[in-house]
């Protein structure tokens, strides 16, 4: 008896008319289970991170304020690097301290890290800085600094976060809970935060450490966080049919962000040529600390709904 | 999961979802369009700006403020005809040669400035800080009369920032002077050209 060409949105076996429905798309049993699985170890290294990141920041940015190291060339550039390697290191790791019952592959959340830092280094980069050379022509006046971070900064960044995610592992069965749009959007924006930073160091011949950390610290709490609204918007668009406008105004709604942050960071920092990078560090957690927590209650809200059998009676209803 | 696994999964997503297609196209020509908008207002806006360089001295400028004839030291003196205010806002770049600690360039500069100058007065002198550098911000205030005998004018008050920027053997003098009445303005101004300079 033919199935009428119905395979599981995740793994793509072949179904009969048993399977289960969720949001108008079809499940095996197995991926069914997975779905609305909510992962309290992200959740947990999440907040472990922003504090984590928060905390070394200011510790190194207070002992660098206390003895004043006197390094130089080479050393201050592999100081700084290292730095800008902590914020995703740690996440890393705890990520995985908490997700160790049921972790993601490792590779798939590695591989997506490292094409996050690739197309950051390959394409956003030289976009961004090259082709459009922002630097030249962005603070020309306050309107044009808004649109200019948002249209060019925010959508470049933003769409190949989303590509690093869409075009990998989104596409093979490891991608199989909504909550993985945000763990996978994460990685890709902590890839895109380590280049941007160990950028900034090597333009620089090396960072001052206190201010580099701080500006570090801003750097990754914002990318990740922006990567994980991206992420968010494609975990609900596999596993549940969304309207076609859905991943664009992820995308959008990230840039958008991204763009005012960078802007506000801009002027709530820097007064002339007076820089003061614990405002941006403020900023930053408070935005890293409201998008998580916006991330949490969507994602619980929707995995509610769904184990509540609102969604599916509504795909029934739909459907009939 | 097998290499070719993986492949016929791609595929299917690619030939089976139709509307997944759509949704990813419509983010690329969101993007595309954005870009192009993007590409749009950076061309306005340089249109808008005057970038210039000077010995290695990088800066931007709106369209509207007029570049006048600099004196040695200056580099670039402009001035803002449309600030209001009875004292055109004016901002200048000076390279000072071997001019020696950033503390000794503002205290030459307050003593020539307490000769020329009525009633010049340094109102703060600190140490500020961009990114591995120190600078110094000295702000001052005077009074402005006009030269021309012709037509006189009320004195007016002339409130000033300089910024203070060693750089190698070179020291960069950078100064906003403006009609007091109209200062903040006039700040606001100098944050977007400070923002835009590129020391040699």
């Amino acid at each position: 008896m033919s199935t009428g060409g119905r395979i599981c949105c995740v793994c793509h076996k072949s179904l009969g008319f048993e399977a289960k429905t969720l949001g108008g798309r079809l499940y095996c049993s197995e991926h069914y289970a997975n779905v609305t699985k909510d992962r309290k170890g992200l959740w947990t290294s999440g907040v472990v991170e922003i504090g984590g990141v928060l905390a070394f920041s200011a510790l190194v940015a207070f002992l660098a304020w206390l003895i004043k190291p006197k390094f130089s060339g080479t050393p201050l550039i592999v100081i700084g690097t290292i730095l800008a390697l902590v914020p995703a290191a740690l996440w890393m790791v705890f990520f995985y301290r908490q997700d160790r019952l049921e972790p993601e592959p490792k590779r798939y959340v590695i591989a997506v890290f490292l094409l996050g830092m690739l197309l950051c280094n390959a394409v956003a980069i030289p976009i961004v800085d090259k082709l459009f050379d922002v630097k030249s022509w962005l603070s020309t006046n306050t309107w044009t600094h808004i649109v200019g971070s948002v249209l060019v900064i925010g959508m470049v960044q933003e769409f190949l976060k989303y590509a690093a995610v869409r075009y990998s592992v989104y596409m093979t069965p490891e991608f199989d809970e909504r909550i993985d749009g945000v763990v996978y959007g994460t990685a890709a924006g902590l890839g895109f935060a380590t280049v941007l930073n160990v950028n900034y160091v090597i333009a620089n011949g090396g960072v001052d450490l206190y201010m580099g950390v701080l500006r570090m610290a801003v750097t990754t709490l914002a990318q990740a966080s922006f990567a994980g609204i991206t992420g968010y918007f494609l975990g609900r668009a596999k596993f549940e049919v969304e309207p076609v406008w859905w991943q664009t105004l992820g995308v959008v709604l990230a840039a958008v962000l991204n763009g005012l942050f960078g802007w506000a960071r801009g002027e709530i920092t820097q007064v002339g040529l007076n820089v003061n990078p614990w405002w941006g560090l403020l900023l930053a957690g408070g935005v890293a600390g409201l998008t998580f927590a916006a991330l949490w209650y969507l994602m619980r809200r929707a995995n509610q709904i769904t184990l509540s059998g609102i969604d599916a009676s509504q795909a029934t209803a739909a459907e009939s | 999961m097998t290499f070719q696994e993986t492949l016929t999964t791609f595929w299917k997503r690619l030939t089976q979802v139709p509307r997944d297609r759509y949704a990813e196209l419509l983010v690329v020509l969101v993007v595309v369009v954005a870009l192009l908008f993007a590409w749009g207002i950076k061309a306005g806006a340089e249109a808008r700006a005057v970038h210039i360089e000077i010995e290695g001295f990088e800066a931007s400028y709106g369209h509207n403020w007029i570049r006048e004839v600099s004196l040695s030291p200056e580099i670039l003196k402009i001035v803002d005809p449309g600030s209001g205010g009875r004292f055109g806002t004016t901002i200048t770049v000076s390279v000072l040669d071997d001019a020696g600690e950033a503390q000794d360039v503002a205290r030459a500069l307050n003593q020539e400035r307490i000769l020329k100058r009525e009633l010049y007065r340094s109102i703060s002198l600190e140490t500020v800080q961009l990114r591995k550098r120190d600078l110094l911000r000295n702000e001052f205030a005077y009074v402005y009369v006009s030269p021309d005998l012709l037509n006189p004018t009320v004195p007016v008050v002339v409130h000033g920032t300089d910024y203070i920027l060693p750089q190698g053997d070179v020291t960069y003098v950078i100064t906003c002077m403006a009609d007091e009445s109209v200062f903040d303005e006039a700040m606001v101004e100098f944050d977007r050209f400070l923002r835009s300079v590129s020391p040699g």
